[in-house]
């Protein structure tokens, strides 16, 4: 049986291309375990150049799930390459659900590093959904909503995705622009540039304060442990149209600029202006269309090494995308944009510079696919705490899904909706405008907030029906007032009209508006409706003209009164032949209502009557010994009434006109007085004010001196604090010094008469990592030492080796053998 | 003391039991040999309890073949030729628990350059060979049941050819 131990099965993994990779996978439990180890990827990273990229192929034949393929390349000539999706699929990506049937969605590959790779989902304008997936590991990890929304317009933001060596932890960086800024204007630019981060297992964006110098764009390419972009074509132009690149430290978190490398030959056509950077076997590579040069980035010096040049001729209109190497001579895998069929390959082959076209084999008219390159693929995602972000993917079988929310599902759009519906919400549509139209205000406010004709008609039905109880509550309670309606004890005759007629009037308003307004209109009796003008008052009006008329409606009202009390009266004397009980009907007529009293006594009829005031005109009668002497007796108390009114109202002109003047005097007097104080307290107020900029002049002058004395105060704190922190950092160095020494003897005196294989664990190159403990899993970690030993203790007894494996042979001396004998 | 001098022999002892005299300089190429001399630990025979007499013998003959030094350039060029044809010679082995047992042996007594030669043939020889032709020569039970196994090959059915 062959244990090896785990260093040396990681070495082997290493070395063998990925592919290998997923077939050992099946082999055993043991061994899936080794190829998921996250220490897998990051040592098959650095032998990443042994090895070309596989370069993915995705046929966008359905909506909702990408399948991608990993293609085979194939050199059956020297001359002839054929590209060949293989069988089976790489990586299914089953998309979310689209939030609705009609909108757009597209799924993009963002970039891959250390064998994950990022996708984003988005509408066709904004991003609304990131993942990363592990194609290996059939894992997938979805990012958490972004917090700030991408500008559909600009296009200036980019993606990268990293992985810190350092923490061993993913991270994802953003840099976008939070608010539109003019391109000639790169201060506003940066000023509104923002990188934001998300490490992953946590659960948020966080931003960092570190800013490119320009907006960035395009795929991100992860190599030598910095991520690459292009700087945003519309904020930086050089003369010859190249853009510089802009890449980010992963591990010191720092962003940097690369100018973009000067072209050697003469520009070719009026082609595009385009640029890109490519990752070439795990370099850098920069492409300029316009010349059709091939640069390699040299990580160290940070300078432009030129590569390649492409043919001219082959590339027809000179719009191309340099996918990736495909093989590991560096030939380079080229798609042009063509009209028929969309896209076509080339190979370009280093060695003899020459431009090969190719085919997809399988892909037939190939109408939309994407290729791309994917970085080395690796072990997966592995994460310190219990937590295992990827939890959130579902896998069946053979599929890689991610989990569907429902929860987020947008309402349909209009073009979603059947005929039917579309007729029924039109309808809709007009009915509650036609409801809502005709409502007042307040009733609006209440109901137009509800979606459908229905639930508004439901609702306004509930509140008119409302109004109409307390319409006719209104109604019940006039009339209520109309019958017990008296003055009031020190009451002028003016007032007392003024309420009166108020009365009328509201009666008249409260009826015309209602519903049934004509049906009360004839129990009205005929007097009220046969041209009885009902004064109006205005507020504005002079009160002396309002009175006037107020006197002429008196009048008016008191004629038909007198008639109509005699019309009544004689029906009743009529019914009180046919019926000669001491009964007394009171008829007031200026309340235009009927009342009733059957009373047997008159006098306390009369003595109810002694507190209606003279003013109020009602005519009382004895059936019995009612005649027209009473009537005119009545007519007679009248007029003398209204002339005392006269009287009064004059009266009270003289006293408004009094007033008035008075008032006007008052005023004037008032205003003068007013003006002075006013001047007063202006003067006053300056001189305060002057008083004020003294004392403030005077109050800067002391705290310019202050801020002065802290100002030196200051630097001799800074002076005390640099002295006192060198002195610090020697001792400190001198005590870091001292514990190595110490280290380093106690190492040689531990050592001392240790067997050989103690000193093999003991000096063993640490290579591994335990993230659970946090410590080396070596053997110079005690914990491991101790534990190796418990298992096997043989191997570590220096004693133990020496009797196995070495004869002693022990001589006796004389001695000891007379002191044996002795014993025996 | 002891690594002053260049001619200076360390004896090597192997599991069962023979010695091998190698020089000092040669054995330095093994770093947990190097660390031993350092500490003056190397006096008596060094025992190398888990490394048997035959794969000793091809430990030494490698890390002797690897310290001859070239004269000059020329001859430089000449011996790198000739160590890459050595090299690939050496990882011819006719069993192949031999290839292991290097493997191991250069494990541990950590000579990096064996180590990763050894590695690469190994990776070579598995590069191209089926799932059962792995379990074989790796000597490895298969502890999947035949549902898991379906479904692990499915998952990865891209990677077969």
């Amino acid at each position: 049986m062959h244990r090896l131990p785990s260093n040396i099965i990681f070495n082997i993994f290493s070395r063998v291309p990925v592919k290998c990779w997923a077939r050992s996978r099946c082999v055993s439990k043991v061994w899936c375990s080794y190829i998921d180890d996250r220490y897998l990827v990051v040592i098959h990273d650095k032998r990443l150049a042994e090895e070309p990229t596989p370069i993915l192929y995705h046929p966008n034949i359905s909506c909702e799930r990408i399948c991608f393929h990993v293609i085979e390349s194939k050199q059956p000539g020297t001359t002839h390459y054929v590209l060949e999706p293989k069988e089976g699929p790489f990586l299914e990506y089953i998309c979310k659900e689209p939030l609705s049937r009609s909108s757009k969605f597209n799924i993009q590959v963002q970039g891959s590093c250390n064998g994950v790779m990022c996708l984003s989902q988005d509408d066709g304008y904004v991003i609304t959904s990131l993942a990363v997936v592990h194609p290996l590991g059939k894992e997938c990890y979805e990012l958490p909503p972004f917090p700030l929304r991408f500008n559909k317009l600009m296009r200036r933001e980019s993606f990268g995705l990293r992985f810190d060596t350092s923490t061993n932890t993913w991270k994802m960086v953003c840099v976008l622009l939070k608010e539109d800024a003019p391109p000639d204007k790169p201060d506003m630019v940066k000023k509104n540039l923002c990188t934001m981060m998300h490490v992953f297992g946590t659960n948020s964006w966080r931003e960092i304060p570190q800013v490119p110098s320009y907006p960035i764009t395009g795929k991100a390419v992860f190599a030598n442990g910095c991520l690459h972009w292009l700087a945003s074509y519309s904020d930086i132009k050089t003369e010859d149209g190249g853009r510089p690149v802009i890449w980010f430290d992963v591990e010191k978190d720092e962003f940097g600029l690369i100018d973009p490398p000067k072209r050697m030959c003469d520009l070719w056509g009026n082609y595009s202006y385009r640029y890109q950077v490519a990752d070439l076997n795990g370099e850098v590579g920069y492409v300029c269309t316009r010349t059709m040069e091939v640069w390699f980035l040299n990580h160290k010096k940070k300078e432009w090494v030129p590569h390649c040049r492409f043919k001219e001729e082959i590339v027809p209109d000179g719009y191309i995308d340099v996918i990736g190497c495909w093989n590991k001579d560096g030939d380079i895998l080229i798609r042009s944009i063509c009209s028929n069929p969309l896209y076509a390959f080339y190979v370009y082959n280093l060695k003899s510079g020459v431009l090969h076209k190719t085919n997809l084999a399988g892909s037939g008219a190939c109408p939309d696919n994407l290729l791309w390159e994917c970085a080395a693929y690796g072990g997966p995602l592995r994460w310190k705490s219990g937590e295992e972000p990827f939890s959130r993917g579902v896998f069946d079988d053979r599929n890689l899904k991610t989990e569907t929310t429902p929860a987020t599902v947008r309402a349909r759009t209009y073009t979603d909706l059947t005929d039917e519906e579309k007729l029924r919400e039109s309808v809709d549509i007009t009915a509650t405008n036609i409801v809502l139209q005709g409502l007042p205000q307040d009733i609006y406010n209440l109901v137009n907030h509800n979606e459908d004709a229905k639930q508004i008609w439901d609702r306004v039905k509930l509140l008119i029906q409302g109004s109409e109880l307390s319409l006719q509550e209104r109604e019940s309670k006039l009339y209520d007032d109309f019958d017990t309606f008296t003055s009031m004890p020190g009451e002028t005759i003016h007032l007392y009209y003024m309420r009166f007629s108020s009365t009328i009037i509201f009666k008249h308003a409260v009826l015309q508006q209602s519903y049934q307004a004509p049906a009360i209109h004839n129990h009205l009796p005929q007097e009220l409706d046969s041209g009885l003008d009902v004064p109006s008052f205005n507020p504005y009006d002079d009160p002396i003209d309002n009175l006037n008329k107020l006197m002429a409606f008196g009048r008016q009202t008191q004629g038909y009164a007198n008639n109509g009390a005699r019309n009544t009266a004689m029906n009743l004397g009529v019914n009180s032949e046919g019926a000669p009980v001491q009964a007394r009907v009171v008829k007031c007529y200026n309340c235009q209502e009927e009342a009733v009293f059957q009373t047997d006594d008159l006098d306390a009829f009369d003595s109810d009557c002694d507190d209606v005031p003279s003013a109020k005109v009602v005519l009382m009668g004895n059936i019995s010994s009612y005649d027209s002497v009473i009537l005119s007796e009545v007519q007679q108390e009248n007029r003398e009434i209204n002339e005392t009114l006269i009287a009064e109202l004059e009266r009270y002109k003289e006293q408004g006109k009094n007033f008035e003047q008075r008032q006007k005097f008052d005023l004037n007097d008032r205003e003068k007085y007013i003006d002075g104080q006013l001047r007063q307290v202006i003067v006053d107020r300056n001189a305060k004010f002057v008083d004020f900029e003294k004392q403030t002049h005077s109050l800067k002058l002391q705290l310019n001196a202050t801020v002065e004395s802290h100002k030196t105060l200051s630097t001799i704190v800074e002076c005390l604090k640099k002295e006192s922190k060198q002195k610090e950092d020697k001792y400190l160095d001198e005590v870091i010094d001292l514990q190595k020494k110490n280290k380093a003897l106690d190492n040689v005196v531990y050592k001392m008469s240790q067997s050989t294989q103690m000193m093999h664990m003991l000096t063993k190159p640490q290579v591994f990592y335990d993230e659970s403990h946090k410590t080396s899993l070596g053997y110079q970690n005690p914990f491991y030492l101790s534990q190796a030993r418990r298992k096997v203790p043989a191997l570590y007894d220096s004693n133990t080796i020496v009797k196995t494996h070495v004869a002693l042979s022990v001589t006796d001396t004389e001695e000891t053998l007379e002191l044996a004998s002795k014993t025996k | 003391m002891s690594s002053s001098s260049s001619s200076k022999m360390i004896e090597l002892r192997s599991s069962d039991g023979e010695t091998f005299h190698v020089e000092e300089t040669v054995v330095l190429q093994s770093e947990t040999i190097k660390q031993m001399i350092d500490d003056d630990c190397a006096n008596a025979a060094i025992p190398l309890p888990n490394v048997t007499s035959m794969t000793l013998a091809k430990v030494i003959e490698y890390i002797k073949k690897h310290a001859e030094k070239p004269k000059d350039d020329d001859d430089k060029k000449v011996a790198e030729e000739d160590l890459k044809k050595f090299d690939a010679e050496f990882v011819k082995v006719d069993q192949e628990s031999m290839l292991f047992d290097l493997v191991r042996a250069a494990n541990y007594l950590n000579i990096k350059s064996l180590l990763d030669l050894t590695c690469q043939a190994v990776a070579d020889s598995i590069k191209d060979l089926s799932v059962e032709e792995v379990r074989k020569k790796f000597n490895i039970q298969n502890d999947f049941t035949p549902e898991e196994e379906a479904k692990v090959r499915k998952e990865n059915a891209w990677a077969f050819d």
